[in-house]
């Protein structure tokens, strides 16, 4: 209803006072989750429970209401569910709505009350409203939501307080001015302002976020039954409030700021279909009610905690230590993760595609002992091929190229192949079908219950128990490493993959920390896991390197004879050749030699026969040549005999000294004393050396000629290796390989026959030697041979 | 050179009684054959010579007493110098062969005493050779030398083992051949 006033007023004043709504504090979220109908009784008060339990005040306040609640016990009860379910989901949410609205609006003592609003009496009021509309809710033909119910009438002239908190000093103008005339408040605000609380209130309660039918009610709740335009949906709600509205009035509870009464709540309930009796009930309880629930009204003390606030704090307290406690053990167990994920981390950084066995069980064994927190951890492999159990040692540490030598750990080692056998005896462990064979203990009857022992580890491992004392099987490694492993009791974990033993690791602690470890069986089974991965993989690797190796062995030994059998087809050619030679030769050679002899012993004349005798000398020579060349080709079959090197070599010296072909002091014989006699044919072991000593000898000069030939036992092969070094102009790179070919000759000056070396490398590839010829000019030769040991036992 | 014998020639030349020429002809020791349409015994060369050598009766009465030489190699050459050498010497009648069939027919026919053979051949192995005169025991008292340029000691065992009495080598000293010759006749 338009009067004067509001025509002086401009709209934009008008909007000024809304615009100002937004200097209040927004409504908290869980008053709005409040009204919401909650579906599932159960689950929804707990979760709203939940939701309330942190909201100190809050707890506060309901604590203080079920302490002079209205069934008169006393809050015995200390857990916050117990009192929810004493009060009742709805009356809870009814608190929390109530509550909320009155917090933001802050602490009254801000505002000053004098003639002005007396807040206290303002939510007396409209919590009398509200408890007479939920109260009425029920009773209408047409059954309104209670909960709605009770929001409206408790918001319904929320305006007023908007306008109260907003623009203290005219409201309390409007106040004064409504109740000197005694008229309605609305008009009076209409008058001063351009509004009145229900637009304000509306405005408010939509910047709240409320629900629509809340809106309406607010906006509307001033109007006649009659007035409301079709469009409101819930009319009926509307009408709820305003009789609720009108009996509070008329019971004169709190303060509504109104004086006059257009309507009387007989008239309106009439209207609604409320019973005369119902509206007699609900308007005679009424004040009872309200006073009743003073403690929801009862101003946020924001300075001193009231009892309640204190006992709501220790609540919270409470529930936040149990909290602390549960989030503090599954951080221990969290950090045991993550103390395994870091171990894991470290393993797999570690392994490098190139490691070795050992360097694989050094890096689990570190692994290993970071999560056990042993004072040491012994991994051990087994040996894939070899049955033996390699393993990593400390002590040897020298020897591995291990990223940390710190003393507390335990790296690796190895038990290397060439070492001595009966240190290797420790380790040879078979597990094939679970026979277990311990070089330490020989006795048969020990290996039945060893291998019972591998079995029933091996057992237990798939079986899941799989931590366990190691048995007698493993004595020897317990006892190798016991002073790294500590004097407790030690235990093997197994790393078994597919059913085979990779490995295992040793390590000691003390019994009760095994319990707390059994715990954790997953994470060791998956560190186990990852270490015998890694195992594998070394060994794999290992495997391919020693392929690898083999191949090039045998790529080097393929080379060497295709070489020599070149080196033989090239003499085979010149065996074939020879024999057809030989033949021919001979022929026309007897005949030049007969027709010669017989011209000389038809002739008187002295020097014809000497002439004729030279050409058959010369004929019979070039005969000789042809021999030696089948006799090369053919080689007689050798006659080995046992022969001592130094004997051979010395009588040899003797007489090529006596014959004049070399100086006294220019010949060295060093043959090792272990050198042991060797199997050959004695004359071709004099003519070769003869060959090779004649060869010198013409390298060198006579004054300063230096020969050695030494002899000593080969390492490895049954066989004498023998150097014959001189001094000489030595041999240039592109002859040398030329040297052994028959016919080759190389000299400073003319040729030789050149059958001296190729008649030399026959014999040794006769009778299993080889020879090998190394030379720089200027610097000397030396012709290294192998020759055949004789057979210790026989000749 | 006095084919056929009649047996007062062959008594002649045996110095011994035409009787026991007849004795022996009939007893078959001494080979012979009959006249055709009479029965006067005839006595060819061969089994005269036979005879004597069975009988150790000297040679000398027969022919000039002449060692009687085959020569087997395939180099002309060479059988022309071997000829020349030996036909010189009084003590030697020669006669040559260069393949292996010439050598068989003409050592049935001239039955030498010695045969210088050449061990390659151009139609067959001088071992077969060696064999073959070895099989005729007619010619037992044969001597072969083999004479080769090509020198190979395990072919020079079985060659002994085939019956050659000796081996020398091309090429040679001419006075060490001809010596060798004698000593072995002489046995």
């Amino acid at each position: 209803m338009l009067t004067k006033a509001t025509e002086n007023i401009p709209p934009r004043k008008i909007e000024l006072v809304l615009a100002q709504l937004d200097a209040l504090r927004p409504l908290a979220p869980i008053a709005i989750q409040a009204l919401e109908p909650i579906e599932d009784s159960t689950n929804g008060s707990e979760q709203f429970i939940e939701s309330i339990r942190s909201d100190l005040p809050l707890i506060a306040a309901i604590l203080a209401v079920a302490d002079t609640s209205e069934t008169g016990h006393r809050a015995e009860a200390r857990r916050i569910a117990d009192v929810v379910n004493l009060l009742g989901p709805d009356t809870i949410r009814d608190i929390t709505l109530v509550r909320k609205v009155i917090e933001a609006f802050g602490p009254a003592g801000v505002l000053p009350n004098r003639h002005g609003f007396d807040r206290q009496a303002f939510w007396r009021h409209s919590l009398a409203v509200a408890i007479a509309a939920k109260k009425l809710a029920g009773l209408l033909e047409e059954p309104v939501d209670s909960q709605m119910a009770f929001a409206c009438g408790w918001l319904h002239d929320i305006g007023k307080m908007a306008l109260s908190a907003l623009m203290p000093k005219s409201f309390e103008r409007i106040v004064r001015v409504a109740d000197e005339k005694k008229g309605d408040i609305a008009d009076v605000e209409r008058g001063l302002l351009g509004i009145d609380h229900t637009i304000v209130g509306r405005r408010l309660a939509e910047r709240w976020g409320l629900p629509s039918r809340l809106l309406e009610c607010i906006r509307l709740h001033h109007q006649l039954p009659e007035a409301l335009p079709p469009s409101v949906a819930q009319g009926g709600q509307v009408h709820l409030v305003r009789l609720a509205d009108a009996i509070a009035r008329e019971q004169r509870i709190g303060y509504s700021g109104n004086h006059r009464f257009a309507t009387s709540s007989r008239t309106l309930a009439e209207r609604l279909g409320v019973s005369e009796s119902n509206r007699h009930e609900i308007a005679d309880t009424l004040k009872t009610k309200v006073e009743a629930r003073a403690a929801w009204i009862a101003d946020v003390d924001a300075y001193t905690p009231s009892p309640y606030y204190l006992q709501a704090l220790a609540h919270s307290t409470n529930g936040l230590a149990a909290a602390n406690t549960e989030l503090a053990a599954e951080n221990m167990a969290l950090k045991r993760q993550a103390d395994y994920f870091a171990a894991l981390r470290e393993l797999t950084e570690a392994a490098s595609p190139r490691a070795s066995v050992r360097q694989a069980c050094g890096a689990g064994a570190a692994a290993l002992r970071q999560v056990l927190g042993a004072p040491a951890v012994v991994v051990f492999a087994v040996s894939e091929q070899v049955s033996r159990v390699r393993c990593a040692d400390r002590e040897q540490a020298s020897r591995v190229r291990c990223a940390d030598r710190e003393q507390a750990r335990v790296r690796c080692a190895d038990r290397e192949q060439g070492a001595d056998p009966e240190q290797e005896a420790w380790f040879q462990v078979g597990f094939c079908d679970g026979s277990v064979t311990c070089a330490l203990e020989p006795r048969s009857a020990d290996v039945a219950g060893e291998s019972e022992d591998a079995a029933a580890a091996l057992e237990m491992a798939r079986a899941g128990h799989w931590i366990a004392p190691p048995g007698r099987a493993f004595d020897g490694l317990v006892d190798r490493y016991r002073g790294m492993l500590g004097h407790g009791q030690v235990w093997l974990l197994p790393i078994v993959r597919e059913d085979r033993w990779i490995g295992g690791a040793l390590f000691s602690v003390p019994v009760h920390e095994m319990t707390l470890l059994s715990a954790e069986t997953p994470h060791l089974r998956a560190l186990a896991t990852a270490v015998g991965r890694s195992i594998i993989q070394a060994n794999a690797q290992a495997a391919a390197t020693a392929l690898g190796d083999e191949l090039a062995e045998v790529n080097r030994r393929l080379l060497d004879v295709q070489g020599e059998l070149l080196r033989t087809r090239n003499l085979e050619t010149v065996v074939a050749m020879a024999a057809g030679a030989a033949h021919e030769l001979n022929n026309p050679l007897a005949v030049i030699s007969g027709r010669a002899q017989m011209l000389r012993n038809r002739t008187q004349d002295s020097e014809v026969r000497n002439m004729l005798d030279t050409i058959s000398d010369r004929a019979q020579a070039c005969s000789d040549i042809v021999t030696e060349l089948m006799e090369f080709a053919q080689t007689p079959r050798p006659a080995p005999e046992r022969v001592d090197l130094g004997g051979l070599l010395h009588v040899l010296m003797t007489e090529l000294v006596s014959g004049g072909l070399l100086e006294s002091d220019a010949l060295r014989i060093e043959v090792a004393s272990d050198t042991p006699p060797v199997r050959f044919d004695p004359t071709w072991l004099n003519r070769m050396f003869r060959e090779l000593l004649q060869n010198a000898i013409d390298a060198t000069q006579p004054l300063s000629r230096r020969l050695t030939v030494k002899a000593a036992s080969h390492l490895t092969e049954d066989s004498v290796v023998v150097e014959v070094l001189d001094n000489g102009h030595g041999i240039p790179a592109d002859v040398l390989g030329r040297v052994l070919d028959p016919f080759f000759s190389y000299r400073p000056a003319g040729r030789s026959r050149g059958l001296g070396l190729a008649r030399v490398h026959r014999w040794l590839q006769l009778a299993g030697g080889a020879i090998r010829i190394e030379s720089e000019p200027g610097c000397g030769t030396s012709v290294h041979l192998r020759l055949p040991r004789a057979s210790p036992s026989a000749g | 050179m006095k084919a056929v014998f009649t047996t007062g020639e062959v008594a002649a030349v045996c110095r011994i009684s035409q009787q026991t020429v007849i004795r022996c002809f009939d007893k078959g020791k001494l080979r012979g054959y009959r006249v055709p349409g009479s029965k006067f015994r005839r006595v060819p060369r061969e089994a005269l010579i036979d005879f004597m050598k069975s009988n150790h009766i000297p040679l000398e009465n027969l022919d000039s007493g002449k060692h009687r030489v085959l020569i087997v190699d395939d180099d002309a050459d060479i059988v022309a110098m071997l000829e020349d050498l030996l036909a010189r010497d009084e003590r030697f009648e020669v006669k040559s062969a260069s393949n292996g069939f010439d050598a068989g027919a003409l050592t049935k026919e001239f039955r030498p005493d010695v045969v210088l053979l050449d061990y390659m051949l151009p139609d067959i192995n001088g071992n077969v050779v060696c064999q073959r005169i070895r099989s005729d025991e007619r010619l037992v008292h044969t001597r072969i030398i083999i004479v080769s340029g090509a020198v190979d000691p395990a072919e020079v065992e079985s060659l002994r083992a085939a019956g050659a009495d000796d081996f020398i080598k091309k090429p040679f000293n001419i006075e060490q051949l001809v010596n060798r010759m004698i000593e072995l006749l002489r046995v």
